[in-house]
């Protein structure tokens, strides 16, 4: 499959990744050849055993890490190639929830929210804390959409794991992002929470009509809330597929030689 | 040529948990070690029997510095009062100009190597300079008296702060930082609403930490002329005044112990 006829093909795609390529500094062909494309409202997850390139997959589609080869388009735009306020503006436009120690621990969960409109704030007043108006609304809404209103003006390092988590995943609404990328959003969280944080995840996803792309290591999570899988073993796309046409036998085939 | 056979498992954890022969390298690093230490040992004249034969001499200047010396209390305490002042001012500034410093010398902050070097070296060399080198210094720049220790320690505090802070930023959770990065929020930004915030309580602990120690170094200050009670403390102990003498060092003595205690309240209440 050629990785140019893909984008050509996917014009109604909002992130396109093609041909895409990541080696460490140290040598670790981390990502090969992989090509994907996300229509906005389009929720899809990736799996793959350890080591596939999940994570390496997540931050270059960020614009975190910049492909060896290959290129990110976001909406026609190819982030590596823009500097300064034009790439911190496109970074903007990615929502990212990873972990959950992601926040800054002594500050409240609004500030941390807050964090999501400095690029839009003037530079130097924003140094002081002073956020206009309009964002601090923007930033309040977000924490309310995540249910988080009693806990506004609380410490983060003292919210639950869940919490923090919904915390993240406001700080990226407050971005008014148009992607949303999640790596492993919920591993540190119970099943029960990890499911909750999830399926919230995916409805405001839905709503906001994002081109979503979380990497799951539940497999039973990510089928039922996914419209495709993209499977990735040793850096490589293994499949491709609507969730209708993963079977547990793709699975197994993925997941193979991995001991659980 | 023929492949080896696979070795088996047994084998290659035999192999694996072999104990690593200390390399020759390291026996002779201790043994050179061991050996500077006898050195050091010498040449600081170090000596059991010429300690337990001047125990009585201490006893002896310890017993004419009884009972303390009232008359001099006044004088000590207003001492004290500019000691204190010299200590606080100095550490305020000096703090103030240690944090913009250390952000320009962590690697972690400016990973431009031709702006964190130059400031790294700089806070380095100003470091060497022992607080008494910097006061004579400024005593022969501003004259005798309050300022010139003030400066001094002002100059020390900025340099000792910068590096103990910088190495605070560079080994600072990265984590949120990244994140932050990743919003599109500007390095400045970062700075202010996730680097700072998070070592705040660190940053105030390590400074109420160097209050302390300013507080003693501005009490010896005065033997340079440099301001501070240690001036009125070395008139006493060369006109063998030593009943006046415990008199200061009391008053030392009390204003030391009791910042001692309320740093650690403080302390405390931050982390
Ligand atoms: N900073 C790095 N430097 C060098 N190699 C790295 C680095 N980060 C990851 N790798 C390597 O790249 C490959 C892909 O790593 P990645 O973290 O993307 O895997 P993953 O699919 O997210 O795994 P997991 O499910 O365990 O999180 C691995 O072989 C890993 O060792
Ligand atoms: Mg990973």
């Amino acid at each position: 499959m050629s990785a140019t006829a893909l984008h050509a093909a996917d014009t109604s795609a909002r992130l396109t990744a093609t041909a895409l390529s990541y080696r460490y500094p140290d040598g670790t062909q981390a990502l090969d050849d992989v090509g994907l494309a996300v229509a906005p409202g389009e929720i899809v997850a990736v799996l793959g055993p350890s080591g596939a390139g999940k994570s390496t997959l997540m931050r270059c589609l960020a614009g975190l890490h910049s492909p060896t080869s290959g290129t990110v388009w976001h909406d026609g735009t190819d982030l590596a190639r823009l500097r300064g306020v034009a790439r911190r503006r496109a970074l903007a436009r990615c929502g990212l929830v990873f972990q959950e120690f992601e926040l800054v621990g002594p500050a409240t969960a609004l500030s941390n929210v807050l964090i999501g409109r400095l690029v839009h704030q003037p530079p130097v007043v924003s140094l002081l804390h002073l956020v206009r108006r309009a964002d601090r609304e923007i930033a309040v809404g977000a924490l309310l959409r995540v249910g988080l209103e009693p806990q506004l003006r609380k410490r983060a390092d003292t919210l639950s794991g869940g919490q923090r988590q919904r915390v993240a995943i406001a700080r990226a609404l407050a971005q008014q992002p148009d992607v949303l990328l999640a790596d492993e959003p919920v591993a540190n969280l119970d099943p029960r929470t990890a499911a909750a944080v999830v399926d919230q995840v995916v409805a405001l996803a839905r709503e906001e009509n994002l081109a979503t792309v979380l990497n799951l290591h539940d497999t039973g999570l990510a089928t039922r809330i996914a419209d495709r899988i993209v499977g990735l073993r040793a850096g490589r796309l293994a499949f491709d597929k609507p969730v209708a046409e993963v079977d547990a036998a793709l699975l197994a085939e993925l997941y193979a030689g991995e001991e659980q | 040529m023929s492949a080896p056979a696979p070795p088996r498992p047994d084998d290659r954890v035999s192999a694996l948990s072999a104990i690593t022969r200390p390399r020759w390298t390291a026996v002779l690093g201790v043994v050179a070690g061991i050996a500077l230490l006898v050195l050091c040992a010498n040449a600081s004249r170090l000596s059991v029997a010429t300690v337990v034969a001047g125990l009585p001499n201490i006893a002896d200047f310890v017993g004419r510095m009884f009972p303390p010396d009232l008359s001099v209390l006044g004088t000590a305490v207003v001492l004290m009062g500019e000691t204190l002042a010299m200590a606080v001012t100095g550490t305020v500034i000096g703090v103030v100009i240690a944090v913009p410093t250390a952000l320009l010398a962590s690697r972690t902050v400016f990973p431009e190597r031709w702006l964190h070097y130059p400031v790294r070296t700089l806070v380095n060399v100003v470091r060497a300079i022992p607080e008494l080198m910097l006061a004579l210094l400024f005593v022969s720049a501003v004259g005798l008296g309050a300022l010139a220790g003030t400066l001094a320690i002002t100059i020390a505090t900025a340099a000792g702060m910068a590096r103990l802070f910088a190495d605070v930023f560079e080994s600072a959770d990265r984590r949120a930082w990244d994140a932050t990065a990743a919003t599109g929020a500007s390095r400045a930004q970062r700075i202010t609403w996730v680097l700072l915030p998070e070592n705040l309580p660190t940053l105030a602990s390590y400074t109420l930490l160097v209050l302390d120690s300013n507080v003693r170094a501005a009490s010896l200050l005065g033997l340079v002329g440099a301001g501070g009670i240690g001036i009125e403390l070395t008139t006493r102990l060369r006109l063998f005044e030593y009943q006046q003498v415990l008199t200061i060092v009391l008053v030392v003595l009390v204003v030391v112990l009791a910042l001692d205690r309320l740093g650690a309240l403080i302390r405390r209440r931050l982390v």
